[in-house]
């Protein structure tokens, strides 16, 4: 059927025997759409455009019920979210609403499935794409920002929420236009694009999730991204200096009593204190108290030594890097 | 420890083709020509290529060709894809036939269709349907690199695209946008590197890269010493692979502990029937068996064949091809 190119009811229904015996027949696909293009969509009337854009929603609607019970069985498989994608942009009345609850369903069973994340920028896109006006798009966003924070808070090890997160922030701070909504700090902190109030708020949130979970590693990471360019080379600099010193404390504070529970140090908190102290002694002037702080992050070179030796010689070239330096 | 279990693993891999009845062998033939490219490179790496039968790897391959659009697909019949014309040109290559095998016709419209597949951005659709990621920029460049067809517009192209997929984690993702993850490291890693762009990264990135791939080495479980492929997600044994090379290519492999990978990968093999699974005492596959032993040798385990990090084949077949720039 295929290789002669017969174009039917009868072979878009064999494409689905053979899709729900095997989803993963990429050929199989793209037979469908080549169907789907040069048979189904062509049988609709030109006559009257809207009834044929209607008549071709309906067509698509069909082709979705197909593609939601081939990823309910298969959430993982490349080709079928592909072909959820096709038969959405080959729509001009595409319900981007419909598609966002379909993707909490698949958070549902799996918070981490990132053929379901990436869906979900996709179809923000798309929704975005249609709105016409920039403050209509930016307020997406920012309801996007809020999402993740719903889903850091139902579960703060969702490493997949807090890189979202990360991207947001950056569409957020460049947005020129107001965003409106209930009395919200991080709103009012997005709108007056103000770098080092919003840290001050993240770091209260951070601070939160570390101690919720101390060895999750999702946290910490993003705690990495906190004292990156990103924001300190806008912020002053002893601005920065004071943010990164309350967090080494905070994080020491953390570490104490994980110490004294467990009988040894929490291993993030000093990998976190390293990264932090290193971004420190960037900041500092030769002649401060930087011998102190170098003298630091040697003790706690040698305590990851120990307690990660995995990672052993990444350590021992922090080590000898800070060594170098003085 | 438990040693590699060669004579068996060439066994298994051997068996895979004898078994054209089983309904399994249909059901996977969406993936045949990568099958193929595992089986054989295993088999390349534990020195018993000779175990296929050359001439009928080179009938296979020609049976795939794709008269239509040029390129190869995964199995006779079926379109060509990006992912499948790459195993097929990997597979001539490291039998040095690949001059022999194709007509010049077949080599200027296999090229001339992967040209055909970048998109403006400079990034590459899978086949013309319009599915981007950045698994198929490197399967089209490396594809082009073996060629020897690289050009300074699809290279440029290419590597302006795979730095817009990197994270706040220094890790990348499928597109832009998406979240950072092993396999998509590689990708990414792999086309700067074929492309000579591995400077193009920020230090301060590439640091953090660094680190992230680091932190794939799982410490604590039953499955301690594996890495997994994103944060707080169990380890699979083709991480040993994805996350490996890329710490082999930023000349970092000493940043994980090589013997513990080694024990790990060494345990989940199947010492009855032979094969490698994804953890130990799961159901084998050829995917697996090869990612497992590609992952030995870039720790040097003892009468391996050497494996370049970049290609994915030996070194003895990828020192042959000419590098760019031209």
């Amino acid at each position: 059927m295929k290789e002669s190119k017969l174009y039917s009811d009868k072979s878009l229904f064999r494409t689905g025997q053979l899709l729900n015996l095997n989803p993963e027949l990429y050929t199989i696909w793209n037979f469908r759409r080549d169907i789907l293009t040069n048979f189904k969509f062509k049988q609709i009337p030109d006559t009257d455009p809207l009834k044929k854009t209607a008549a071709l929603h309906k067509l698509i609607i069909s082709e979705l019920q197909f593609v939601q019970a081939k990823l309910s069985q298969y959430p993982k498989c490349y080709w079928i979210w592909d072909h959820r994608r096709w038969c959405l942009l080959n729509d001009s009345q595409s319900d981007w609403k419909h598609e966002l609850d379909l993707i909490s369903m698949f958070f549902q069973a799996d918070s981490r499935n990132f053929h379901a994340w990436q869906y979900r920028r996709f179809i923000i896109q798309c929704y975005k794409d249609s709105l016409s006006s920039e403050d209509a798009r930016i307020q997406v966003d920012w309801d996007e920002f809020k999402f993740t924070t719903k889903m850091i808070n139902k579960d703060i090890s969702n490493y997949s929420a807090w890189h979202n997160r990360s991207k947001l922030i950056e569409k957020l701070f460049i947005g020129s236009s107001v965003l409106k909504d209930d009395n919200d700090v991080y709103l009012q902190v997005f709108n007056a694009k103000d770098k080092l109030k919003f840290l001050r708020k993240e770091l209260d949130l951070i601070k939160t999730a570390f101690y919720t979970d101390p060895d999750d590693s999702s946290v910490w990471i993003y705690l990495k991204w906190l004292f990156g360019d990103y924001y300190i080379k806008d912020l002053p600099k002893n601005e920065s200096r004071k943010l990164l010193e309350d967090t080494i404390k905070d994080i020491d504070e953390l570490n104490e009593l994980e110490t004294e529970d467990n009988g040894f140090d929490n291993q993030w908190c000093l990998k976190s204190d390293l990264f932090l102290l290193k971004s420190l002694l960037k900041l500092l002037p030769k002649d401060d108290s930087s011998e102190s702080w170098k003298e630091r992050v040697d003790t706690i070179c040698d305590k990851l030594i120990q307690l990660d030796p995995m990672r052993k010689n990444k350590y021992r070239e922090h080590k000898l890097q800070i060594a170098t330096e003085s | 420890m438990t040693t590699l279990e060669k004579a068996k693993h060439i066994a298994y891999i051997k068996a895979l083709d004898d078994h054209k009845d089983f309904i399994e062998y249909w059901m996977s033939e969406h993936l045949r020509m990568n099958g193929l490219y595992w089986g054989i490179t295993a088999l390349f790496l534990l020195k018993h290529e000779s175990e296929f039968q050359k001439d009928d790897v080179i009938q296979f391959i020609q049976s795939c060709y794709d008269e239509t659009h040029g390129g190869f697909g995964s199995f006779p019949k079926h379109d060509s894809h990006l992912l499948s014309t790459l195993s097929a040109l990997q597979i001539l290559k490291m039998y040095d036939i690949l001059d022999d095998t194709l007509t010049s016709e077949q080599r200027l419209s296999t090229v001339r269709f992967i040209k055909s597949l970048q998109l403006p951005d400079g990034s590459f659709q899978g086949d013309r349907f319009g599915e981007v990621d950045t698994r198929f920029v490197y399967t089209a460049i490396q594809s082009l690199s073996i060629l020897e067809e690289l050009d300074q517009g699809i290279v440029d192209g290419a590597v302006g695209f795979i730095l817009r997929c990197q994270n706040f984690d220094g890790g990348f993702g499928m597109v832009p946008g998406a979240e950072s993850h092993a396999a998509q490291c590689f990708t990414c890693l792999g086309t700067l590197a074929i492309c000579g762009a591995l400077d193009k990264m920020d230090q301060d990135q590439t640091e953090l890269l660094v680190d992230w791939l680091s932190e794939r080495q799982v410490i604590s479980g039953e499955f301690s010493g594996g890495l997994n492929g994103r944060p707080e997600k169990l380890p699979d044994v083709c991480y040993s692979w994805w996350v490996l090379s890329c710490l082999s290519i930023l000349k970092k492999l000493d940043f994980i502990d090589g013997e513990k990978l080694k024990g790990f990968i060494l345990k989940s093999q199947d010492l009855k029937s032979g094969g490698i699974s994804d953890r130990p005492d799961n159901q084998v596959d050829v995917y697996h068996t090869l990612f497992g032993i590609a992952g030995l040798s870039l720790l040097g385990y003892e009468d391996l064949v050497p494996v370049d990090p970049v290609y994915c084949m030996p070194c003895f077949v990828t020192n042959t091809i000419k590098k760019y720039p031209y």
